[in-house]
């Protein structure tokens, strides 16, 4: 039988990063554009797959979008939401591409981190400027091409700071909590390991119990679990 | 390829990859920049080019306006010029009519004296007094013109001062204004009395010579004389310095008539004989006389008339 996954620790880890998300929000809202969000998403994406990246991701932009010190976000709160998921996939990609290897806090290879967290700002901006000029010019009730263009082009002035910050956090910054979460789930209560390794892992201590006579017991600390 | 070196592989190009869009976007915003500026740049530059086109505009407006300016201001010197050449004549005419009125006042003083004085009977006498009023009438008709010419002329000078100084101020017109020259005053004429004469014929014939210009100094017998253009018959008793009228304006002295001398009293308000002839009689402003032709009183040779009655 395969155990249940620990919705609990699912929640703790996605409140954990979330809340991380909007204090590092906050406290860097003077600097515009200089955000923390992103080094996070991926990070979480990196350690605990996708699906966590996604969820800490949503929430993250859904609750910035509402309780942001510029104001409420109205209709661009989705682009920022939608846009924030592609950091969580980019984490997710990175883990897939660079997993098995051993990171460092101070290693070259940090620096694919920060080119892709580089190029997901990059997209991110264009999608959100897009979005901003698509709802300005609806509301005008006349859109073009020149007028979407311009948006991009008056958007500009505020990418290049964020393209350098992402990939000055995600090669400094990323390293050190992807390796912090995985430290803390390897010499922890928590392993992480791929999902057939896991399969296999409680496979074959179900086969170990059931031969034993022995019931299984979710608090162990030990076991792995299906994130 | 092992995948170690295949997630270099994707690292290197991630990292090329992101490099690029930096630079791209760095560039994008410099370009975005300098589109902006070539923009405000031909803003710049046309908005200079209507602003120059506006200055030739107004340049040439001014050229324009200061070639008619100096145009007018060159009439002006010449109207000035010609201004002091007239201002110059009258001057001379000025002159030249003082002189000749001088002259004429000379004359026609000597020409009172010698009707004054001269016998009544002799063809001089005749002449003078004819003359005496028509050379007098002709004077103050002359010497009217004159006034009225002068006057004329001053009202013309100071229009024309007045023209310059209301002209903007050239200042080397209205500094040199001492090189104008001033029209001469005209000579004031000589104060003359204004008397007023009653020829009174005795036949309801009243005629009224009034406000009659005589010169100061001139007696009731020129006054006389002049009112009735020389037509005035009189003896010259030069032993009392008088004379006798014996004919009015062509009325003449008859056995029962005589011509009779008045003076109006103003304090009495009535007419008066005087004790002395029309040669003794000075006349002065406001004076009034009275000529009339009636009998007399045989005992007391009183007039039987008074004037205007």
């Amino acid at each position: 039988m395969i155990p249940r996954p620990s919705n609990a620790k699912t929640v703790s880890i996605v409140a954990l990063f979330v809340s991380l998300i909007l204090a590092t929000d906050y406290g860097l809202a003077p600097i515009p554009n200089v955000k923390l969000v992103d080094t996070l998403v991926f990070a979480c994406a990196f350690v605990f797959g996708f699906r966590m990246g996604a969820y800490v991701a949503l929430a993250s932009e859904l609750i910035w979008g509402v309780i942001s010190p510029y104001g409420f976000g109205q209709y661009i709160i989705p682009f920022l939401a939608v846009g924030e998921l592609l950091y969580a996939f980019a984490g997710w990609g990175a883990s897939r591409i660079w997993n098995g290897e051993e990171i460092s806090t101070l290693s070259p290879r940090n620096t694919y981190f920060g080119a892709l967290l580089c190029i997901c700002a990059f997209i991110w901006d264009t999608e959100t400027n897009l979005a901003t000029g698509l709802l300005q010019l609806i509301a005008q009730g006349h859109i073009t091409l020149s007028g979407l263009m311009l948006f991009e082009g008056t958007g500009l002035i505020f990418m290049i700071p964020h393209e350098i910050t992402d990939l000055v956090f995600g090669s400094l910054l990323a390293p050190i909590v992807i390796l912090y979460f995985t430290r803390r789930l390897r010499g922890g209560a928590l392993t992480i390991s791929s999902k057939q390794e896991e399969k296999e892992t409680v496979v074959s201590r179900i086969s170990s119990e059931e031969g034993e006579g022995r019931v299984n017991d979710n608090t162990d600390p030990s076991r792995s679990i299906e994130l | 390829m092992s995948s170690k070196k295949s997630s270099t592989l994707y690292g290197i190009i991630a990292v090329l990859v992101a490099l690029l869009i930096i630079v791209a976007s760095v560039a994008g915003y410099y370009a975005a920049q300098y589109s902006q500026e070539l923009q405000a740049n031909h803003t710049y530059v046309s908005e200079l080019n209507s602003v120059s086109e506006a200055y030739s505009a107004a340049a040439s407006k001014y050229n324009s306006l200061a070639e008619q300016y100096n145009g007018s201001l060159s009439s002006l010197r010449e109207l000035a010029l010609l201004y002091n050449e007239s201002v110059g004549d009258f001057n001379t005419l000025t002159s030249t009519y003082e002189s000749l009125e001088s002259q004429y006042n000379a004359s026609l003083s000597l020409l009172v004296s010698a009707v004054s004085e001269l016998n009544t009977s002799t063809p001089a006498y005749q002449n003078a007094s004819t003359s005496l009023a028509s050379l007098w009438r002709s004077l103050s008709v002359l010497a009217l013109k004159y006034s009225t010419a002068a006057s004329q002329f001053a009202n013309i000078s100071a229009s024309f001062m007045g023209i310059l100084a209301s002209s903007g101020g050239n200042a080397s017109l209205l500094t040199n204004e001492s090189s104008f020259l001033r029209p001469a005053k005209p000579l004031l004429p000589t104060s003359l009395f204004h008397s007023s004469i009653l020829l009174d014929f005795g036949n309801g014939t009243n005629r009224w010579y009034n406000d009659t210009q005589v010169e100061p100094g001139w007696n009731l017998y020129i006054a006389t004389l002049l009112i009735t253009n020389g037509n005035l018959d009189a003896t010259w008793y030069p032993q009392y310095g008088e004379h006798y009228v014996t004919g009015v304006d062509g009325v003449q002295n008859s056995a029962t008539k005589y011509w009779f001398l008045w003076v109006y009293n103003e304090s009495s308000l009535s007419w008066q004989n005087p004790q002395v002839g029309a040669d003794q009689l000075p006349t002065f402003n406001g004076s009034i006389f009275a000529w009339t032709y009636c009998g007399e009183n045989p005992s007391t040779y009183i007039p039987e008339c008074i004037p205007g009655s």
